[in-house]
């Protein structure tokens, strides 16, 4: 499903100077290999610095970063030559580590509007009004989600358990092929994480592929990899099973990255 | 400038000489321009040098409204001078029809004023008195409608309002005239005891439009409610200037405006809340927000307070800023196109003073307008 080759990536310096990152043209990723099949559940760790927000980031076609080497193929497609939003109607969602407030459109206005935008791009007919909301307060009702709040602005006001709920909303309500959690784990007490995790395993299917990418090894108790890699210095440095998230909770990333 | 010629009207003898004098201070006086302090951002100076015949007297608008009832124009003979406006000379030289009305009880329909110009190269000026009795309310929409096309028109319009107490009104200030449009409106106020104004002022069009109010609370529990979107594209520049008088103790006055900027449009807001000796316990917000979406464009906000009384609670403010980059993002990787997620943060920026408006058609209509801000730029 997706097949990630000698990825190089830095800070893009192409933007203007008002929304350009700090550290203009430095390298984040360097040699990146991954291949995920459908199916698959795969985890990335890694200490602070490494890389994994910046390939989440590039996966969903952030401006923020240049590629500048590599490929990266999504069901036989050349990914890095696709808009961020044909991405995500092509079924890849970025569940995002800082989840955007935005006063003004309202959590049904941008659910209803990805969804129709993404049966579009499949060549289905959009949902009524009436079956589009039964099947927004199922969906929301599963992961905790008040209706009223729905009509608030996208995470208006939300805590950070309620913003990472939505992403799981939005990611349930349009079904991905591929998911890419950029630590959608971090900042949540016991029962927001069991909500993240039970809408990860909820979508899990032989169809569909899931990249977590974690800090720590909590998340894999409830959401089961199939793989787990180790990301350190812009690249895959070491590649095990799920043994390998508790080896790194016991030892930490000093090991690897000295090795 | 041979257009000012007011024999043209036909008017009795001491009318005409009335107007004759309104004539010459304007011809001493000239279009406004930056020499006056109010008129920082605008230069009209340049319009000495065109040329506006009258447009004929009771121009009907070329078009109906199906929720609203028209309110008709009629002759005006005797108006009330009004000296804060820089271009009341010249509104009093010609303005010889307006509405005058009193509004009684509660007005379920909403009422309209239209004011349009419909012949290319002319002008028109209105003068409008409207009351509203003890108790009364009403809610009444003033559409600068569009209406001569490419061509370049000049109105001035007069709006006086008085509020007897207790009642209330809604005032909808809709302008959207032609690209080339020059229009300046004076619009004053004078509210009684718990009489209610609430103002909603949306600006889509017009070459150069200046809008001046003054707003008088002039006795106990007078409250001022304000809500302006200015949305410009193109070479619009709508200058607003709005001045609040507390002029007695425990009245609110409330202002949130929104300035939209794309092309190389110009937005200028100066709202300014004076509270005078005695006003105590008076309750004033002034909010202005600006929205620049081009390189091109232009917004000048300038809120202010001037306070001589104690024990009042006042707050102005005023914020600028670009699209959130962040946001676009954020949409766009659920799925919206680029221009779909501008548009809807466009529109979102908006949405506090289109949610005040009580026409549904008015505000999906309104809605349209603000996304079409952005397709004449590329993203």
């Amino acid at each position: 499903m997706l097949s990630i080759e000698n990825l190089h990536a830095e800070i893009s310096s192409d933007r203007d100077p008002a929304s350009r990152l700090a550290g203009a043209g430095k390298a984040i990723l360097k040699g990146l290999n991954l291949r995920i099949q459908a199916g698959e559940v795969h985890a990335i760790m890694g200490p602070n610095g490494a890389g994994k927000s910046t390939l989440s980031k590039v996966l969903a076609g952030h401006e923020d970063y240049l590629v500048t080497a590599g490929s990266v193929r999504y069901q036989g497609a050349d990914l890095l030559a696709l808009e961020p939003e044909v991405r995500a109607r092509s079924g890849i969602f970025l569940g995002f580590q800082y989840p955007v407030e935005i006063p003004g459109v309202s959590n049904m206005t941008l659910l209803k509007t990805a969804l129709n935008a993404k049966l579009k791009h499949e060549g289905k007919p959009e949902l009524d009004a009436g079956s589009f909301l039964a099947y927004v307060k199922l969906k929301a009702k599963q992961v905790g989600i008040e209706p009223k709040m729905l009509q608030r602005g996208v995470n208006e006001g939300f805590s950070g358990g309620e913003k990472k709920r939505n992403e799981i909303l939005q990611m349930l309500v349009l079904e991905p092929t591929l998911m890419v959690l950029d630590e959608t784990d971090s900042g949540l007490d016991i029962d927001a994480l069991k909500v993240v995790a039970d809408g990860i395993n909820t979508l899990r299917s032989p169809e569909r592929a899931t990249l977590l990418v974690t800090h720590y090894q909590r998340l894999l108790d409830y959401v089961k990899p199939d793989y787990v890699h180790v990301l350190a210095g812009g690249r895959i440095v070491k590649t095990g099973g799920p043994e390998l998230a508790l080896e790194l909770e016991e030892k930490g990333y000093g090991w690897l990255e000295a090795a | 400038m041979s257009f000012f010629d007011t024999s043209r009207l036909a008017l009795p003898a001491d009318e005409q000489e009335r107007r004759q004098a309104a004539l010459e201070r304007f011809a001493a006086e000239g279009f406004p321009g930056p020499r006056l302090e109010s008129w920082h951002y605008s230069d009209w100076s340049a319009l000495a040098e065109r040329e506006f015949p009258l447009a004929s007297a009771g121009a009907e608008p070329s078009f109906t409204l199906d929720t609203v009832q028209p309110l008709p124009l009629r002759p005006v003979h005797t108006p009330t001078p009004c000296p804060a406006f820089a271009l009341d000379a010249l509104n009093l030289a010609f303005a010889t029809e307006g509405v005058e009305k009193t509004l009684q009880g509660q007005a379920q329909r909403p009422f309209a004023i239209v004011q349009q110009v419909t012949g290319a190269q002319t002008m028109r000026h209105l003068r409008h008195r409207l009351a509203l009795d003890v108790g009364a309310s009403a809610t009444v929409l003033l559409w600068d409608a569009p209406g001569a096309g490419e061509s370049e028109t000049l109105l001035t319009a007069v709006l006086q309002l008085e509020l007897a107490a207790g009642s209330q009104l809604r005032l909808i200030c809709l302008q959207d005239a032609d690209a080339a449009a020059i229009r300046a409106l004076h619009l004053s106020a004078r509210l009684a005891t718990d009489a209610q104004l609430e103002l909603i002022q949306l600006d889509f069009g017009g070459r150069r439009v200046r809008q001046e109010l003054d707003i008088h609370l002039d006795a106990p529990g007078a409250v001022f409610r304000q809500a302006g979107l200015t949305a410009l594209a193109g070479r619009s520049q709508v200058d607003q200037r709005s001045h609040v008088w507390h002029n007695a103790a425990g009245c609110e006055s409330r202002s949130d405006g929104r300035l939209i900027a794309a092309g190389r449009a110009k937005a200028v807001l100066n709202a300014k809340v004076q509270v005078q000796p005695g006003a105590a316990k008076t309750d004033s917000e002034t909010r202005i927000a600006s929205l620049l979406l081009s390189a091109g464009a232009e917004i000048d906000a300038k809120p202010e307070l001037e306070i001589y009384a104690d024990d009042v609670k006042c707050a102005h403010g005023a914020s600028f800023g670009q699209l959130d980059e962040a946001a676009a993002f954020y949409l766009r990787s659920r799925g919206l196109g680029a221009d779909e997620a501008r548009q809807l943060l466009t529109l979102a920026f908006a949405q506090s003073v289109l949610d005040q408006l009580p026409l549904d058609g008015l505000r999906a209509w309104s809605e349209q307008k603000v996304r079409a801000l952005l397709a004449e730029q590329p993203a």
